[in-house]
């Protein structure tokens, strides 16, 4: 053929070749970017696109509460949160997000669907005193295309090679993973104090601590307000179910170790203090379970803890125990910061 | 702006070429090389437009520089213009490439305690720096004919050149856009234009970007690394640089193809390098004959005696070394070469002898290890790389390293066959890229051979969309996030 012919198939067949490409992703939607998942097809919710799906699932799904937070909140199951409450709801964990992660993906739910009954979220103690601004991972990594709603910039996942690619594996998809499903581990992990010893390394020499500072304060303050407050008080409608995850006793040793005891438990006091205020939130705290948090049977590493867990804080938020109140909050924290404060750490490690 | 990215392919060429062609075409030819100066600076200026500042400056500047030489022609006058432009190009180029390296040094030399400034590096500098203190010193020489301020800064910021090369000369360049036959739109060399771009596209993203990922993770990690990994990791990093290079080279060439313009050629299958001084024969072509016209001869090239021509080579490696970067590791690498151009002429006679195939290794094996320590961060690093490879404890290749090859395009396609051979074999497709890479650079003809026997056959229609589509969409990538702990 002549160069003239090439040139113009060239062109037209290339612009075809892209068409075709976006267009298989646009239908599909892997990661429910432009509509909710195709009735007739199964899709994946994997745990290491949840940086990219979680966006799209509090945008598109059907659904009127949502269980989120950190992978503290992994091994919740929707299927027990709906029968205990009566509603529809959905599980987008963002694993090690601070509050600004967390905040973002919940103004993207409230803006999508304005019927939101509860939020059930974990206030992490590592979170406490990070820039309230902070995230997790590099900001470049998280893919900005997905969680604006500028429509310009989706050519970098229509035009995306992983994207097409993940299109059409759905299409082989015999399964639809559940929400109790989607990013779950518990069976896979070995529990008890073997395990957990294993993971965990003892600070050879205690560091003495300095409590904690007027800066630290603000820090967190200004933490919980922009990221924490203002979605509870914009949307009063909604009520807040929001829990203290319940770390084991040797993340608490860790703190001791580390000269950082009373910075936490004086920090988790000031949170629910703010968090009190607001009369559509629900705060849980266990760290009176003393029994729970000391057998290390719960646990698979000094934070983690097992499906069971998870499930006795969906009850304790249907029955309303372990709830901090106005009335009883200060009561607990002196029992407990006594308590922690007070024991013998040393023990664990003969 | 880059090559490989979608704003360059889906809109700044196809806006480039339709506006340069049909000023053109209604013979507004002085406005389609304005139209080109603004498409070229639109193109450099697009990451930071303060850069833009620092180009028209410079060309000003230079321009100045230029009608000086045109209107004076006082011999004294015209060495200090001479002077004045060759302390200003180089300032420049100082001022923003080498500055904080200078008062490192400083400080550790004499203890002192001088601040680091937060300078940005414009992009290219290197290039337009060279390329302009050329026309400068060509210009002293009354080498350069009349040309118009438009003429000249069409010249420098022209976009397929302009961030890597090749280095052009004025009368390679200018001519050719004045050239009122190279102003009609030609299928045949649009056509083949963006077969090289193609080309060079893939190279970059489909196999400098891969065993870039390689090299990258090595680097990072030299402490884990056995000497089966530390030779992979080497050569993954040679293969990257070659790759990389050449495909910058072949995406220059195919952009000035497709407007007309026959750039020179930068980079002619340099692993096939018999000798290390056929190898700067092949690599960055246009580099070398800078340094050769404008360092090398004025110093005396080899008129003045061995000892003589050994300095001059040693002192064009080391102003080679420190061009591609400010860091010792740069400085080093530079002289070694400069040391091994030294021996290999010193030893004519051994070398000539000696059987190609010994030939080909040695240099092979020398342009490896001088690699290593132009890619580390520090001469301290490198040592660390090449130590790990005289070890001599083999293992397995590590995961880190083989998982960068297994493509989910690959692995899809490979599942589809037979599910079984990549659970088995996980470090196939590592050992499939490098062999089929070591085939390609030994075996196969230069991009400009290529596009010199190129026909327009279906086959070629073919393959050029499979690889255009496929580099189009490898260009973003999903990050991966890495959740271990949680």
């Amino acid at each position: 053929m002549n160069y003239k012919k090439f040139g113009i198939l060239l062109i037209f067949t290339f612009l075809l070749g892209l068409i075709i490409a976006s267009l298989v992703v646009i239908i599909i939607d892997p990661y429910f970017h432009y509509h909710k998942p195709l009735k007739n097809l199964n899709y994946k919710l994997e745990t290491d696109y949840q940086r990219y799906i979680n966006d799209g699932i509090v945008k598109h799904f059907d659904y009127d509460s949502i269980i989120t937070g950190t992978s503290m909140t992994r091994n919740f199951k929707t299927s027990e949160f709906n029968d205990l409450f009566n509603v529809n709801s959905i599980k987008v964990p963002l694993l090690g997000a601070y509050y600004k992660e967390i905040n973002e993906l919940l103004i993207n739910a409230f803006d999508s669907n304005k019927n939101i009954k509860y939020i059930v979220c974990s206030i992490d103690y590592y979170s406490f005193y990070r820039n309230k601004n902070e995230y997790a991972y590099d900001i470049d990594s998280y893919p900005r295309y997905i969680y604006n709603s500028n429509i310009l910039d989706d050519y970098k996942y229509a035009l995306n090679k992983e994207i097409i690619i993940k299109s059409l594996s759905t299409l082989k998809n015999k399964h639809s993973t559940t929400f109790d499903e989607y990013s779950n581990w518990g069976k896979r992990y070995k529990f008890g104090k073997q395990e957990v010893d294993k993971k965990y390394f003892r600070v050879k020499t205690k560091i003495v601590e300095n409590g904690i500072s007027y800066d630290d304060i603000k820090m967190l303050k200004d933490n919980i307000n922009q990221n924490v407050i203002s979605i509870i008080r914009d949307n009063p409608n909604t009520q807040f179910y929001l829990f203290y995850p319940p770390y084991s006793i040797y993340q608490w040793d860790y703190y001791n170790q580390t000269g950082q005891l009373n910075k936490y438990l004086q920090g988790e006091k000031i949170v629910t203090e703010m968090l009190l205020n607001y009369n559509n939130v629900h705060i849980f705290s266990f760290l009176d379970e003393y029994d729970v948090i000391t057998n290390l049977e719960n646990y698979m590493d000094n934070i983690h803890y097992s499906e069971d867990i998870n499930s006795h804080i969906l009850r304790c938020m249907k029955s309303r125990n372990h709830e901090l109140t106005k009335k009883n909050y200060k009561d607990y924290y002196n029992k407990i910061i006594k308590y922690y404060t007070n024991y013998d750490y040393d023990s664990l490690f003969k | 702006m880059l090559f490989n990215s979608y704003i360059f392919i889906l809109l700044f060429l196809p806006l480039c070429l339709i506006g340069y062609f049909s000023l053109n075409h209604f013979k507004k030819y002085k406005l389609a090389m304005l139209f080109l100066l603004i498409m070229s600076l639109w193109f450099y200026g697009y990451f930071n437009y303060s850069y833009l500042l620092i180009i028209l400056s410079s060309i000003i500047f230079n321009y100045f520089l230029y009608i000086g030489f045109q209107k004076i022609e006082n011999k004294t006058k015209r060495k200090i213009l001479l002077w004045i432009g060759i302390i200003f190009n180089i300032g420049l180029i100082f001022y923003f490439k080498y500055y904080n390296f200078f008062i490192q040094n400083i400080n550790s030399i004499f203890k002192t305690d001088f601040n680091l400034k937060n300078i940005l590096l414009p992009l290219g500098i290197s290039f337009f720096t060279f390329q302009q203190l050329s026309f400068v010193i060509d210009s002293y020489k009354g080498e350069v004919p009349k040309y118009s301020f438009l003429d000249y800064a069409c010249f420098v910021t022209y976009f397929p050149q302009l961030i890597a090369g090749p280095i052009v000369k004025h009368d390679e360049l200018i001519p050719q856009f004045m050239d009122k036959e190279k102003r009609k739109f030609n299928w045949e060399n649009f056509v083949k234009g963006i077969y090289i771009f193609t080309l060079g596209l893939s190279k970059k993203i489909l196999i400098a970007d891969i065993f870039g990922n390689a090299a990258n993770y090595g680097f990072s990690n030299i402490g884990t690394l056995d000497t089966t990994n530390a030779i992979i990791i080497m050569l993954s990093y040679t293969i990257q640089i070659y790759f990389d290079f050449s495909g910058y080279c072949d995406m220059a060439l195919g952009l000035g193809k497709m407007m007309n313009i026959d750039l020179p050629i930068n980079f002619d299958s340099p692993y096939k390098s018999l000798t290390i001084i056929e190898f700067w024969k092949r690599w960055h072509i246009t580099l070398t004959r800078f340094f050769t016209k404008y360092v090398y001869i004025p110093l005396g090239g080899n008129k003045k005696g061995k000892m003589r021509t050994y300095i001059n080579i040693m002192i064009v490696f080391l102003l080679s070394g420190l061009w591609h970067g400010a860091n010792y590791t740069f400085i080093i690498w530079g002289l070694l070469h400069g040391l091994f151009m030294v021996i290999t002429r010193h030893c004519k006679k051994f070398f000539d002898k000696m059987h190609p195939a010994l030939s080909w290794i040695l240099t092979f094996g020398f342009i490896n290890a001088t690699w290593v320590i132009f890619r580390a961060d520090t001469l301290h690093d490198a040592v660390r790389l090449l130590n790990r490879i005289l070890k001599f404890n083999f293992g397995s290749i590590q995961y880190g390293i083989y998982n960068v090859f297994n493509l989910k395009e690959f692995i899809m396609i490979i599942n589809a066959i037979s599910p079984w051979i990549i659970s088995n074999y996980p470090r196939i497709l590592l050992v499939i890229f490098f062999i089929l890479i070591l085939i390609i650079t030994l075996n196969c003809k230069s991009s400009y051979e290529k596009m010199k026997q190129f026909k327009p056959t279906y086959k070629k229609l073919i393959t050029t969309i499979i690889l255009l589509v496929w580099c189009i969409l490898s260009f973003t990538e999903i990050s991966t996030f890495l959740y271990f702990n949680f």
